[in-house]
């Protein structure tokens, strides 16, 4: 009974002390970016590596979740003779939730997951040991270009997700189901407000992205150096991060609409 | 200049509550190839840790080159670092770059030569070590000794004072182990390298050290030239030159008595029983 609650105590202890570690690598990332500017193109490869890389996983998802939108839609919609509205329904579940919260998953799970388990590898190796003895900091060089790649890519991989779900809706129920395309366009237009509804959806990829880059790179950092060490990180950012989004999604939507 | 480039002063060092380092004191001398060697365990990589800076000490004083290690800033320690080069057991190569381009890691960072000078000096590092052909090759397609020869080019990139070996020779078939030796004698010599060779390989540590310290439980056990060390008639250093399984050094891990271990399966006791 006791160890029990010791137990309990001892494991709030140490999440705590993760998250302060985490805040802390935060601090000084956010610190090392001024003179980090010359090494823009350090930057620019991981923007590769973490976001164009992921592209055809978000474009094919995507494309999917808007084809389902616009069936599922339509069957309601149909019911109450109101399927003219089925662009307006598909353009705001996906710049509203879908978007941004399907892009950070998938974010999390393709590209998350591979930076803690190569940042983990690298520490296993000692490759990061290394460079702290050749005097190079790998918070600088190796953290931080992976970190503000990570948090650059969700807010445009949820853009382009909203972008090719819509399209995916258009092609559905447009082409298969017959709703007219002018008005799959119009009512679009009419309903879907730019601050309200892009600017919000986008604000929510911006914040997903930080949570999930910093904990990808926190984990592989943290992680025991040894293969079930960096196994167990990689795990804990997925996870982590999917509750994460999924817990921040619904704080930051009772907040904005 | 003074004579010692590295210094330790009743150094003392406890690490998950044990004492790793006890009262540690030795001098590093100048240009001079110094040994450490010891038992696995003794706190020796531990002491190169320390002076790269790597580790604080609980106690004691730590100078580098007339620098307290232990009082630096960040940048002041990366300053010194600069001046240091480590080889790391496994090499520590960096597994996305080819050979070249560990080589101008360092460089890169920390100079901004143009291309066709950065080449020349890299070049030159990889014909010391004798691998300008394997520049192209990545680090998994490396073999051990050629891993480590890389790392060592990578080590004295940016000609640095102090070079620190990290048991340079474990895990070497003996073509390496001699290619190695010869590497770290030439590097010494015409580079003008303090060199710090930590490892359990005592016949080639006699081999190339002017010096040696010898290391047991945290202190110093013994220290003299290669000769003196050798013909030493301490029974714990004996034991480690000749190889003993047992003796001073004991062979069992610290336990209690292994008959009432044994017979007291009733009555665990309380760390067992969690």
């Amino acid at each position: 009974m006791i160890s029990g609650v010791r137990r309990i105590g001892a494991y709030s202890l140490s999440v705590l002390a993760a998250t302060g570690r985490a805040c802390i690598l935060l601090i000084q990332m956010l610190g090392s970016i001024p003179s980090s500017v010359r090494r823009y193109e350090l930057f620019v490869e991981q923007l590769f590596r973490v976001g164009v890389l992921t592209l055809p996983i978000i474009i094919v998802a995507a494309l999917f979740v808007g084809m389902v939108l616009a069936l599922q839609g339509y069957n309601t919609l149909v019911d109450f003779g109101a399927e003219s509205s089925l662009g307006l329904l598909v353009a705001l579940s996906l710049t509203r939730e879908l978007g941004p919260v399907l892009a950070g998953l998938l974010f999390a799970g393709r590209a998350g997951a591979a930076l803690t388990a190569e940042i983990g590898l690298m520490k296993a190796t000692e490759q990061l040991a290394g460079m702290e003895m050749m005097a190079v900091d790998p918070v600088r060089r190796v953290l931080l270009p992976r970190f503000l790649a990570g948090m650059i890519s969700v807010p445009i991989l949820a853009a382009l997700f909203t972008a090719v779900g819509i399209l995916g809706g258009y092609l559905l129920g447009v082409n298969v189901l017959g709703v007219d395309q002018g008005v799959y366009w119009s009512v679009m237009q009419e309903g879907v407000d730019f601050q309200q509804d892009v600017l919000n959806g986008l604000l929510k990829s911006l914040v997903f992205g930080v949570l999930i880059s910093l904990l990808a790179v926190f984990m592989g950092y943290d992680a025991r150096p040894t293969p079930a060490g960096v196994g167990t990180a990689t795990t804990l950012t997925v996870v982590l991060s999917s509750l994460l989004v999924l817990a921040m999604d619904f704080s930051l939507t009772s907040m904005m609409f | 200049m003074s004579e010692n480039i590295v210094t330790l002063t009743d150094v003392h060092l406890k690490r998950a509550g044990k004492p790793v380092l006890v009262d540690l004191s030795l001098r590093i001398p100048r240009g001079k190839v110094t040994a450490v060697i010891g038992p696995s365990g003794v706190g020796k990589t531990t002491l190169l840790e320390l002076i790269g800076g790597r580790l604080r000490p609980d106690n004691g004083y730590l100078l580098v080159d007339g620098l307290s290690v232990p009082d630096l800033g960040r940048r002041e320690l990366f300053e010194l670092r600069r001046r240091m080069g480590m080889l790391f057991q496994g090499g520590a190569l960096l597994s996305d770059l080819d050979v070249y381009e560990n080589i101008a890691f360092p460089l890169r960072e920390h100079t901004h030569l143009p291309e066709p000078v950065l080449r020349q000096l890299i070049l030159m590092k990889l014909e010391l070590v004798g691998l300008r052909g394997a520049r192209r090759l990545m680090p998994d397609e490396l073999s051990g000794g050629m891993t480590r020869r890389v790392a060592l080019a990578r080590a004295v990139a940016m000609d640095p004072q102090i070079v620190m070996y990290d048991e340079p020779f474990t895990g070497l078939d003996p073509i390496s182990k001699a290619i190695i030796v010869k590497l770290i004698k030439k590097l010494n010599k015409t580079l003008a390298i303090t060199s710090i060779v930590v490892t359990h390989d005592v016949v080639e540590a006699i081999q190339i050290a002017d010096f040696v310290y010898m290391l047991g439980e945290g202190r110093v056990l013994a220290s003299g030239t290669a000769n003196e060390i050798q013909n030493s008639t301490r029974a714990d250093v004996r034991q480690f030159l000749q190889g003993q399984a047992d003796g001073p050094v004991p062979f069992h891990y610290e336990a209690d008595d292994y008959f009432s271990d044994l017979f007291n399966a009733g009555l665990l006791n309380k760390d067992e029983q969690r």
